[in-house]
């Protein structure tokens, strides 16, 4: 049973398609894409910053994890340059945006209910931005991305089912 | 667009796709209740996703690469424990693939394979409750 072993290897990279400028460089026509990509990721690391905090003990750590992603993904969309380590915590540099902090009182529940919509809402986005790249692999990266969101939104809906 | 590069991205699609087939029908064997009523579910999908990629293949003036009679599914499927992994693994890789397609696609194909990939993560965290940060990559 060895036939096909290849359909199941990893695509983990792209041959590229087009011709496009690299990331960063003056001619980068993605360069208002990858930077309105990266602050709705800074806005999401801040809302589960912010979440974090009124989480259980126990539920916090598995929070953390889940929204640590979303620094990979701002690195992976901007110039190496501008993108920093790549591997922050959703609870470090990031900038708190008003609107991101529960108040105190919020409930866990409604809480993750709201981070399962911003994961949803952040895949939709992502499939529509992809539809807009210029460069391929910027693409790829972005329905990567929204994949990512959505099976992180999943995995919300069962922590709270 | 490279029409090769997307042509060829379809065939690597095509060939997950029929491994999704396949693999789904060894998960289902393992499976009982909703569990295999959902393996089943998913492999319609898939089957329909392949034939509709077949027929961009064609269009696109190549011939389909034809399933294979079985494929290596990178672990026995003993149990259900093994066999919700294995489609979990399908669902991972294939993510990753439709991903691969969208980026050599225009941007009205990318959108559906966009979709595709979006739907693979999301059967993913249905088997496994676990959503990796990057599908295609393990």
């Amino acid at each position: 049973m060895t036939a096909g072993a290849g359909a199941l290897a990893a695509c983990t990279s792209s041959s590229g398609g087009g011709r496009s400028p690299s990331p960063g460089a003056p001619d980068d026509p993605d360069a208002a894409l990858r930077a309105e990509v990266a602050a709705q990721e800074t806005a999401l690391l801040a809302q589960y910053a912010a979440a974090e905090g009124v989480m259980p003990t126990k539920l916090a750590p598995r929070l953390a994890e889940l929204g640590r992603r979303h620094a990979d993904y701002r690195a992976a969309v901007l110039p190496s340059a501008a993108s920093g380590s790549g591997s922050g915590s959703a609870s470090g540099s990031t900038t708190r945006s008003p609107s991101a902090s529960p108040t105190p009182s919020a409930k866990p529940a409604a809480v993750l209910g709201s981070l399962r919509a911003a994961e949803k809402q952040t895949s939709e986005q992502r499939v529509a931005q992809a539809g807009r790249a210029h460069d391929p692999e910027l693409a790829r990266v972005l329905v990567l991305v929204a994949a990512g969101a959505a099976g992180a939104s999943e995995v919300l809906a069962r922590w709270t089912s | 667009m490279d029409v090769v590069s997307r042509t060829d991205a379809l065939q690597t699609v095509l060939a997950g796709t029929d491994a999704a087939v396949y693999a789904y029908g060894v998960v289902a064997a393992r499976l009982s209740g909703s569990e295999r009523s959902r393996a089943l579910s998913d492999m319609a999908a898939h089957r329909a996703a392949r034939d509709s990629l077949a027929a961009q293949v064609t269009a696109a003036g190549a011939v389909p690469t034809p399933a294979a009679a079985a494929y290596d599914l990178q672990r026995d499927v003993v149990d259900a424990a093994s066999a919700r992994l294995v489609a979990a693994l399908v669902e991972d890789r294939l993510a990753g693939q439709w991903a691969g397609l969208a980026g050599q696609s225009t941007a009205a194909d990318r959108t559906s394979a966009a979709t595709a990939s979006v739907a693979c993560a999301v059967r993913q965290v249905s088997w496994t409750s676990k959503a990796p940060i990057w599908n295609g990559a393990a």
